[in-house]
């Protein structure tokens, strides 16, 4: 290994191939936040350095739709997925992984089945259930639709975390005197840590991009959510796109994802049980 | 005082059997190491008096406290894990203090029981460390650490040397019994290393699918196993354990004519039983029975050579390292057992005759 590292020539190879996947990645967000500081006819024009920037976009995007409300619902929803998910995540994922009983295996696979059904397949239906809890047009209509997608996703990963921790940490507490409540939050939480924090944020994430569902279940523009509202963002005419101020809307929502990637990246790559056990 | 009594304790897992109506008393401040082949149960008896496991039937008692139903943390014993079992996410104080902590102790005791105890394992400059900053046998001695702090009534280890390589582990090994000896407290440690069990323990239990085999002195033990089972557990090499029936005042070896006088309990006999003796009671005579040398193994102070006795059974033979220029393969030596170290063994129960 130490050969090929030393090596000048495979330095500026890697060096070239990591350029050209940096460009071809970075560069379609690169090219829709300077157009999002274009106004006018200058969007039409390919510069790659822009002369002149103006924040015309991005007040346009808040004067001429409830974006302000929109990107509440967005979190909200977001958050709110987030949150349940991981409640209902890891009361299934403790028994699952803990405990032997009879049907588990079945369970866990009727879990992993329901995430393999398409979202348009079960729209129809979802939408007759929606309307008959009386959820239509309402923001927890939402965060319903998203947990059918999310849950078996979180209670697969946390499940399998949980059969990895060492028994034995546990029935030390449990002789520590520790009772189900101090296990939960002062060793199965911090131990699982960077499991919660991983599934908890991939969920934010689905239900923040989620589209089809957001499109279907909402009426009226103050219940939209981000995604929705975007495809929504109309010209003056029906033959105009309004680019400047989709680029826009795009970069705001990138935002709080580039935000949270860097707040939690620690937390994401750590192993934290590593010195629980030997080795 | 806190001794450890079992009244035929049971378990069963499904329809397996695993402890099988166990019977002991370990006396306050005993040594007792709970030995045998794995799957034997041990483990399994020792998270039974942890309150890990439940016990079916039966009645188990710590300092003449009934303990069946009580919770594992109220029946004051500390355990000691295989794995160590420390909390990852705590620093070595944190984690010798959680106990203490649930406890409701006063900051001042816990403060000063966690000095104390650090200090009595060397780990003062280690109580700022997480887990995963320390070596394994520092690792280790955090979780005898923690189980000192809560002051039990009795330790219980399970196999907590087993993770350790050799030298750390006869280290640990006698750090243990350094331990015992300060704290005087009653403990109960599992092994399967037989070693481990001679030198540590005052009291030795055998145990062998779900039952005791032998309990006892590790000298009574090794002198005078009661079964065909604990004499072939015990001691490495192992007891050579041969087919042979008692005639007339002598013991024959099966397949052979040799005959061997001077063995105890000859005259309480008679037809087919196991003879057995130790590799290392064997002795070099003139008139001994022919040995025919197969395998040498040097060991530096002793050789053991495998062979075949008379043409008949094979063989284990332990020799001090003088006599090494003789002990070479395909050689035939003159062997017999020392006197009054053989044990005789009924051929069918395999109980001592």
């Amino acid at each position: 290994m130490t050969i090929y590292h030393n090596s000048l020539t495979v330095k500026i190879g890697l060096f070239m191939i990591v350029s050209v996947l940096l460009v071809v990645f970075l560069f379609p967000f690169y090219y829709a936040l300077i157009t999002s500081f274009k106004s006018g006819s200058s969007i039409f024009e390919v510069s790659f350095f822009p002369e002149k920037l103006t924040l015309e976009n991005y007040i346009a995007v808040f004067e001429e739709q409830p974006f302000g409300k929109n990107f509440l619902n967005s979190l909200t929803i977001s958050i709110a997925s987030g949150l349940i998910s991981l409640l209902f995540g890891m009361t299934a994922a403790l028994p699952l992984g803990r405990f032997r009983f009879k049907g588990q295996r079945l369970i866990l696979l009727a879990v992993l089945i329901i995430s393999m059904f398409p979202q348009v397949a079960v729209l129809s239906g979802m939408f007759e259930l929606i309307r008959a809890l009386g959820l239509f047009n309402n923001w927890l209509g939402l965060v319903l639709c998203y947990l059918i997608f999310t849950l078996p996703f979180t209670v697969w990963v946390l499940t399998t975390f949980i059969r990895n921790l060492p028994v034995e940490v546990e029935e030390a507490a449990i002789l520590d005197g520790a009772n189900p409540w101090v296990l939960l939050t002062k060793i199965f939480f911090p131990m699982m840590r960077p499991a919660i924090i991983t599934t908890s944020l991939l969920v934010f994430v689905v239900a923040w991009n989620e589209f089809l569902f957001a499109m279907t279940f909402t009426l009226s523009n103050h219940q939209r959510t981000l995604p929705v509202a975007i495809a929504l963002i109309s010209g003056g005419s029906q033959f105009e796109v309004p680019w400047g101020k989709i680029m826009a809307a795009s970069a705001i929502v990138t935002v709080p994802m580039i935000a949270l990637v860097l707040i939690f990246q620690r937390q994401i790559v750590s192993g934290l049980t590593t010195g629980a056990v030997k080795g | 005082m806190a001794d450890v009594t079992m009244r035929d304790l049971h378990k069963n897992f499904g329809d397996t059997e695993v402890i099988n109506g166990i019977d002991l008393s370990i006396k306050d401040g005993t040594f007792c190491v709970l030995v045998g082949p794995s799957g034997c149960g041990k483990s399994t008896l020792l998270r039974m008096i942890a309150g890990l496991e439940e016990i079916d039937a039966g009645e188990l008692s710590i300092g003449g406290q009934v303990m069946n139903n009580i919770d594992p943390s109220k029946r004051g014993v500390s355990m000691v894990f295989q794995s160590y079992a420390l909390y990852p996410h705590m620093t070595v104080y944190q984690n010798m203090s959680f106990g203490l902590k649930l406890a409701k102790t006063s900051s001042e005791t816990i403060e000063h029981r966690v000095r104390n105890a650090a200090e009595i394992l060397q780990l003062i400059d280690l109580l700022d460390r997480k887990p995963k900053e320390l070596s394994g046998g520092q690792r280790q001695r955090v979780a005898i650490g923690r189980a000192i702090v809560r002051n039990p009534k009795a330790f219980l280890f399970d196999e907590p040397l087993s993770n350790l390589d050799a030298a750390l582990r006869v280290q640990m090994r006698l750090e243990i019994s350094r331990l015992h000896r300060r704290l005087g407290t009653t403990m109960i440690h599992v092994t399967h290393d037989q070693v481990e069990a001679m030198t540590l323990a005052d009291q030795i239990v055998v145990l062998n699918q779900g039952i005791i085999e032998q309990t006892g002195s590790p000298r009574d033990l090794y002198d005078r196993p009661a079964n065909v089972f604990v004499a072939s557990f015990l001691g490495s090499p192992a007891m050579n354990l041969l087919k042979a029936r008692v005639d007339g005042g002598s013991v024959v070896l099966d397949g052979t004519n040799s005959r061997i006088y001077s063995v105890d309990g000859v005259d309480r006999v008679s037809g087919p039983v196991t003879l057995g003796f130790r590799p290392e009671h064997v002795e070099l005579s003139e008139d001994g029975i022919p040995f025919e040398v197969e395998f040498v193994e040097d060991l530096g102070d002793a050789c053991v050579l495998h062979g075949v006795l008379d043409g008949g059974p094979r063989a284990t033979v332990r020799m001090p390292a003088e006599g090494v220029p003789i002990f070479q393969e395909e050689r035939i030596l003159n062997v017999i057992p020392g006197d009054g170290r053989c044990h005789l063994f009924d051929r069918q129960s395999g109980r001592r005759c």
